[in-house]
Parts: structure tokens; sequence; C-alpha cells
């Protein structure tokens, strides 16, 4: 500025001249008392411009324009070099600006500026490339230069400056004003044509922090982020996959932005294809990601397919799939028809109890728990207490433990029902009068009807995708089944594009 | 007389900025956002706004200023030079309009250094701030006095850009 146009800024103070974009990078303004050598020198009606007039407000001027007895004339003022007055007031804005304990030891000593306009050196001399270097490694400074580069650069380079900025953004060195409107601007057109999955974990942090910085969220780029999201789960490439799985079950409010037509039309004929994915870490993402929609899918998608994927991962090889599963069902279980609920939950939760893997049972343990409300007394006492009483004896002891605190818990419902319904003399569903179960034998034979959920279908829907379990399937037997039986694509309805499968990066 | 017609100049700003079809102003496609984000800077009020244009949703700054005799030509040489001098580290002039009463200007949308670096935790404005510190010094004198190296490492494409004072 002083270099180029010869201007003298005249009023370089921090509330007047120092402001930041929504991104956080700084902007000049404040030009009321700015001149060239061949203006007026406004600088002299300084007084004007602060209503109060006090001594402090004055100090931030050099003396040769605030000073009563020795201030200099309007000629005097136009042969002065531009950066004379600026580098005094730079001086106490920088002062003002860091305090005395945080202002780097180098910048220190440069600002003091001296008296004598004549002697006062211009910037370039008191901050010499070393100070600036020093000052540039932040990372701001330096993520902002990636951001900047990012357009003129090869694909290869622009792929590792993403990794670079995903680092800077994944260990919670850049702002979230910068995250959002300096970062994220300059990423769709690179999702659109090169994208990694870097690329799309920095994608979702920088759109999660636009919901956390102050300024409202604007309209054009929660239409862009719904695009983008839409177009991110079409690409056939397993790497970026994940990573979108990934970001969005950690950013999960990112999923409450996306609409349900969006959900139901564009993003759930693709997603279902990652249940039956050969990959399991696919799978296992898949499944998580699934629950964060759950209030979006449509009623067939939700209380038909979905819960078939659901079925057949009950029964996955990988023994952490099958107790994200329950936990999943657990999280879905609100959101389903009363009818299938009642249909589904309790079968689905007592096989969980019957897993292996004793994480698993726990995981069915703590979903009976949270999901009894939805379960009938008559179904607690003939099928789910039942199923949780031999979990005492189970060698885990805190699943021993967990089990005999919610044994405890659904007696006491269960007795509280019946004493209640004695005293009102209302008939208890008993064996005799219970559709559901008519003798210990015949519960037994229900029990094993129902390890596999059953589904009612409708005779106008399409064909499932992938076969429900077949009633004399024992899911204990043939745990390894899942995966040598995975096919490496799955049809969706609507005639969408089946998931290619590629290779993983 | 003069407090009548500055009723008057209140009122109708307020109803064209309901109605969200008509800048504040003939000439002025901006309208005010609301009161809670406005800030006192020097002789104006900055307050949140955006444009009347549908497509266009982003938001800009909008300073207002009263048009008194002492303060007319350092508002006018204030928005001249926003109007004249481009660069990407100097405030984005829009539009700006004068009434009878009073000087209104459009800019890009910001906050005062102060309340951003305030918003940050302890760390981060440590950081933000080495930035802001080094994109003063990088705004205030030529580019050209720097080695290459020593630009090269913070001041890509962006800083590269001349000081450009339009005709």
């Amino acid at each position: 500025m002083h270099q180029t146009v010869a201007l003298t800024h005249g009023n370089l103070r921090l509330e007047s001249a120092a402001f930041v974009a929504k991104s956080g990078e700084l902007r000049l303004g404040g030009f009321e008392l700015s001149f060239r050598s061949s203006e007026e020198p406004l600088v002299l009606q300084y007084g004007q411009l602060t209503k109060r007039s006090s001594t402090q407000q004055y100090r931030s001027w050099p003396p040769e324009v605030s000073s009563p007895s020795g201030a200099f004339s309007v000629a005097q003022l136009r042969q002065m070099e531009p950066h004379c007055i600026d580098v005094w007031m730079l001086s106490a804005l920088l002062k003002e600006l860091w305090t005395p304990s945080t202002l780097p030891q180098e910048l220190q000593s440069s600002l003091q500026v001296r008296t004598n306009p004549a002697d006062r050196p211009s910037l370039s001399k008191i901050i010499n490339s070393t100070i600036l270097h020093n000052l540039s490694t932040s990372f701001h400074c330096r993520a902002a230069g990636m951001v900047d580069r990012l357009a003129a650069v090869s694909a290869e380079e622009r792929i590792r400056i993403i990794g670079e900025l995903r680092k800077l953004s994944h260990s919670r060195h850049l702002s979230n004003s910068f995250l959002s409107f300096k970062i994220l601007p300059s990423l769709p057109n690179f999702l659109e044509t090169n994208v990694s999955p870097e690329a799309v974990a920095l994608f979702l942090e920088a759109a999660a922090s636009l919901e956390k910085s102050d300024s409202p969220i604007e309209l054009p780029w929660r239409n862009i982020f719904i695009r983008l999201i839409s177009l991110l789960f079409a690409r056939p490439d397993r790497a970026v996959r994940l990573a979108l799985l990934d970001g969005l079950c950690a950013l999960p409010n990112l999923a409450s932005r996306i609409d349900e037509a969006t959900v139901q039309e564009t993003i759930y004929p693709q997603l279902v294809a990652g249940f039956v994915d050969a990959l399991p870490q696919l799978r296992e993402s898949t499944l998580k990601a699934s629950s964060l929609f759950a209030s979006k899918y449509s009623s067939r998608q939700l209380n038909s397919e979905l819960l078939r994927f659901y079925a057949r991962l009950q029964t996955d090889a990988e023994p952490s799939i099958r107790v994200n599963t329950t936990i999943c069902l657990q999280i879905i279980a609100p959101l389903l028809d009363a009818k299938t609920r009642e249909r589904i939950l309790v079968m689905a939760l007592i096989r969980s109890l019957k897993d292996t893997f004793p994480p698993a049972r726990k995981a069915a343990i703590d979903a009976i728990s949270g999901a009894s409300q939805w379960m009938t007394e008559q179904e607690l006492a003939t099928q789910v207490l039942p199923a949780l009483i031999p979990i005492i004896l189970d060698p885990n002891g805190d699943i021993r433990q967990q089990c005999i605190v919610t044994c405890e818990v659904l007696f006491a419902r269960i007795k509280s029902y019946s004493l209640n319904s004695a005293s009102n003399s209302t008939p208890v569903k008993t064996e005799e009068n219970s559709t559901n179960v008519s003798s210990p034998i015949a519960m037994k034979e229900n029990q094993d009807l129902n390890d596999g959920w059953s589904f009612e279908e409708s005779p106008q829907e399409a064909p499932p995708a992938v076969s429900a379990w077949s009633d004399d399937e024992n899911p204990w037997g043939n745990e390894e089944s899942s995966n040598a039986t995975t096919p490496l694509t799955v049809e969706t309805k609507k005639g969408s594009n089946p998931m290619k499968l590629g290779r993983r990066s | 007389m003069d407090l009548l017609k500055r009723v008057i100049d209140t009122v109708t700003s307020n109803v064209q900025t309901l109605s969200g079809q008509r800048g504040l102003v003939e000439g002025f496609p901006f309208v005010y956002l609301n009161e809670q984000s406005s800030f006192i800077c020097d002789l104006w009020t900055v307050r949140a706004g955006r444009s009347v244009d549908s497509k266009a949703t982003e938001y800009v700054s909008i300073f207002v200023a009263e048009k008194s005799p002492a303060h007319l030509s350092l508002l006018r040489n204030s928005v001249h030079k926003l109007k004249t001098i481009r660069h990407p580290s100097i405030l984005r002039f829009l539009a700006s309009v004068e009434t009878e009463h009073q000087l209104l200007m459009a800019t890009e949308q910001i906050s005062p250094v102060v309340n951003f670096l305030n918003s940050l935790g302890t760390d981060l404005r440590l950081d933000a701030l080495r930035w802001i510190t080094t994109d003063l010094f990088v705004q205030l004198f030529s580019l050209s006095l720097f080695s290459v190296e020593s630009i090269a490492i913070f001041a890509p494409n962006r800083r590269t850009d001349s000081w450009k004072p339009s005709s």
C-alpha cells in the first residue's frame, strides 16, 4: 500500500480498521483519514472520528499529528513518507492486539518506534523476513496458503494438500469459521471431479463446522451439501464410501440436514448396497450409518427392507457387526410400526442373547432394558425372562450382574402387573388364553419358529432384495455363512445402479 | 421539521425492509437482517444485511452514518478509497448511496477482529492472532520487498495480487 499506491492509511486502530471476513481472514477498512501525497492530509481531522476525545484515543496517532504544540503543517505531512504515520499506529495496534506475555520477543523489539517521523524505518526494514516467517508458521496461515494454492496445482499435489488440511482440521487447529468459509467453498469442485477419502472427511468436518459457527447456515450451502452427499454415495469406491459413512457417524448432526426425499430416493438405495459388501468394515459402517437416517426412511424401507438387512447382519461372521446390529435395532425400535415392533423386537433380542460373543449378549441385555417399554407383560413373562434366566449363569461376571439387575426390574414389573390385575379382577393373560403361547411345549416351538424374524409381505411389494431368514435356519449353527454367500452387488429398487466394488485404496 | 423527515426516513426504510422486495433506498439493493448484530465503528454503525435479490443469498455488512457537515468529507473519502482500491485483503466494497440524511455503504460481511478472537479458545486465538498479524504486515507494504522464499510459505496466489487503483 505504501509502496505501490503511496497511500497513508492514517487510521490504523483496532476498532476502526481491522475487521475479519466470515472466514476469519483480515480485512482492512476505515479509510476515512487516508490520503496520498497529492491529496489533503485528512489525518489532521482525526479528532472528528472519536466521539469521546479521550487522551487514550489520541495516543494512537503519532505526535506529528496529535501533539497540540508539535503537529506538522499540511505541507510537512505531504512531504512525509507514506509509512511514517502508519508504522507508529501499527505499533500501537499490535501492542493492543497482543498481550505483553504473548507478544513474540522478536516482534516486541521491532515495535519500538521513534518519535521523529524521519527516523522511522519502513515496515520492510522493521519486519524482517525471519519475523514474518515465524509468524506465518501458524496453522491458519499455512492452511490459508494451501487453500489458495488448491486451484492451481496438479491433481496429485491437490490430494496431498487436502490430506494436510484434513490433518490440521482433524487436530482442531483451525477455527470453525475458517473451516466453514475458507475451506468448505474450495471443496465442491474438487469433490465432483477428483474425490479422495481425505477430501470427503475434510468436507464433512467443514460442513459440520458451518453449523457450529455463529453465522446462520446459508441455504445455498445446505443445497450444495445435499447434492454432494448424494454424489458421494453414488461413487463406486469403497474407500470413499467408508470415509463418507464414518464421517457421517462421527458427525451425526449432518444427517439431520438431509431431507426425507433425498434419503429415500437417493441415499437409501445406495446405502443398502453396503449391507452385503464383502468388506466387513463397510458392512459395519453401513449398519451404523443406517440408523442415522432412520427417521427419514419410508415406512416400507424401515419396517420391511431395512429389517431384512439387520436380520442378515445379526448372524454376520464379524462379532462386532452382530453387536452393532443389536444396538442399531434398539435405536430404530421407537420408529418402527407398532405391529412390526411387536412382531420383531422380542425375537430379535432373544436371538442376540444366545450370541457366543459376550459383548453381543451384553448389548442384547442393554437393548432389552431400553426397549422393555414396548414389550407387554406377557412377552416379558413368557419369552424375555425365560431367555434371560440362563444368562444369570453366564461365564462373564459383568454380564451375569447386568442380567440379574435386568431380571429383577422386569420381574418387578410383571409382579406389579399381576398384583394389580388380581386386585382389579382383570383376567391376566395366561397360557390358557394367550394366543402367543399355549403351553410350555408350544412356547418352545413358537420360539424356534421365530428365531428368524418373520416379515409380512404385502402383495404389491417388490420381492425383497435379500432373502429373509428361512424359518428353519439356525442362526447359531452357521456363523461363517454370511460372508461366503455375500453377493458382490445387490439390486436395489427404482433401477438404481448396484454399487460396484472397486479396490480399496 | 428535520426530526419529522428523519422519522419518515426511518419508517420508509422499515417498510421496505419488511417487504423484502426493495432495498433500503432506491439504488441500494440491500436490506437489514436484524439489530442484534450491529456494532459501532467510529462514525459508522455497521449492521448485518442481505441483498434483496432472492438469488443472491450472501450476507453483507451495511455501514450507516449520519451526514453531519463535519464528517461528510471523511465519510466520502472512506467510501471513495474502498471503491477504488481493490485487493483481497481490503474490505470488499459492494455499493453505496447517499440519502438526504445518511450515507450507506454495503460491503462483504465482516465483524470486528476482537470479536472474532474472543470467540476462539486460547490456542486457536494465539494461532489466529499470528495469522492476522502476518496479514496486516503483508497488506501494508509491497510484497516485492520480500524474498520469494519468505512469501511462498504463507502467501501463494492470493498475495501476489497487486494493488489495483481502478480508474
